[in-house]
């Protein structure tokens, strides 16, 4: 009886020790992070990836999401992509990681799919400043301005006196040819920003 | 023929007259502003309120809401709340003038209406990345961890990386008696600032 335990309990004990051995220590990830930093506030960030590589787990959200920013810094937009995209499998309602993968997206300039990723940050939150200010800048860019202005709207409409919210506005409003109602925005504008020269030369602000 | 002219010429004066008080109250008004910034660069904020005062019209969301905000710095935090009360009334959807009153509400101790204004911006925005994580502060320091992790879950489902958002998880977790948890949540804080000690009595101070 005893030695059936006894023999249970070594091969309880093996399987653990095996199973340790397999996986990476805890303070070896969290040690690979902190020289990761180090590295990457010196501005290397070739080798703050490098710091991660040993315990590297395709399976860690908070590995993926340091590589896809590190290697975003590093200029190596494919593979931050790539390292985002595992995030988003992994978490998929982290507006972070969303967020974060529209950085090498615009790099790399694929508009449409940094489109995608702000709408599907505003399934989850259809009030995201961020979502909503950057869809409204893309299509004002794109001279979409009927596109723009349900974004902006309601940019602003939570943040009132933000400039660059009232600022957008107001450019999308002139653009689509209501001056009048620009006026008013770049009016406001200017009470948050009395220095700004952005209107200087319109003829209607004169 | 005569009368028509007269008119033509009383509603040219009159739309001139119009357009120029206008413009020159946008002026006084912006000008007004761009003094009392100036004044709030150099901390004298009795004097960047006072800039405002003769330009004051109470159905202006843009003064009151600066009025709020001066007379928080000012450590005015009755007259604070009471301008952003009213800009919130002017504008009911701003989750800025929210997010400016709980700092007044806070300095008076009214945790009641702060945690009243979060639950009014969760209604606009319910992944309100602040509002959540302050929301389950307050709970959590009222040591009430079911509605503490309620508002977290919201937070840190989307903000999975975030110091805050996962020591908070931790404490929670930790008060509960769910001291495992916790450390996972520690764990996860630790990756993200590898320099905090803040655990250490739960993880181990080799971590």
């Amino acid at each position: 009886m005893w030695k059936k335990t006894i023999f249970s309990l070594a091969i309880c004990t093996m399987a653990t020790v095996t199973n340790a051995q397999q996986t990476t220590p805890v303070n070896a990830v969290q040690l690979a992070f902190k020289k990761s930093y180090e590295s990457e506030y010196n501005l290397k960030y070739a080798k703050a990836i490098e710091e991660l590589t040993p315990v590297y787990d395709a399976k860690s959200y908070e590995l993926n999401l340091r590589l896809g920013w590190l290697n975003y810094l590093n200029i190596k937009y494919v593979s931050s992509i790539d390292y985002y995209k595992k995030c988003i499998e992994l978490a998929p309602k982290s507006i972070e990681a969303k967020l974060g993968l529209t950085y090498p997206l615009a790099s790399l300039e694929r508009w449409d799919e940094v489109i995608v990723q702000y709408k599907e940050i505003l399934k989850l939150d259809p009030t995201n400043m961020t979502a909503n200010f950057q869809l409204a800048l893309i299509n004002y860019n794109r001279k979409d301005y009927a596109q723009a202005l349900p974004y902006i709207t309601t940019y602003v409409t939570s943040y009132p006196f933000n400039f660059e919210g009232v600022n957008l506005m107001g450019w999308i409003h002139y653009a689509s040819g209501k001056k009048d109602v620009a006026k008013t925005y770049f009016q406001k504008a200017l009470l948050i920003n009395p220095l700004s020269k952005n209107y200087e030369l319109l003829p209607e602000m004169k | 023929m005569e009368i028509l002219n007269k008119i033509f010429f009383i509603t040219l004066i009159f739309f001139g007259a119009t357009y120029f008080v206008f413009s020159q109250s946008e002026i006084n008004l912006r000008e007004a502003f761009k003094k009392s910034y100036d004044a709030e660069y150099q901390l004298k904020y009795q004097k960047a309120i006072d800039e405002l005062t003769e330009v004051y019209d109470a159905s202006s969301y843009e003064l009151n809401l600066r009025l709020g905000w001066l007379n928080y710095k000012n450590n005015r935090w009755n007259e604070s709340v009471t301008y952003y009360k009213k800009a919130i009334a002017k504008m009911p959807m701003s989750i800025e003038a929210k997010l400016g009153i709980v700092n007044a509400l806070a300095g008076l101790d009214k945790w009641d209406e702060i945690i009243a204004m979060y639950r009014s911006i969760l209604k606009i925005d319910p992944y309100h990345a602040i509002a959540n994580y302050r929301l389950a502060l307050i709970y959590y320091n009222r040591s009430d961890f079911g509605n503490s992790w309620k508002y977290l879950k919201n937070y840190i489902n989307v903000y999975p990386f975030d110091f805050d958002g996962n020591s908070l998880a931790g404490w929670i977790k930790y008060s509960v008696g769910k001291k495992e948890e916790a450390i996972v949540f520690f764990r996860k804080a630790l990756l993200v600032n590898p320099y905090d000690t803040s655990f250490n009595k739960v993880v181990g101070t080799n971590k």
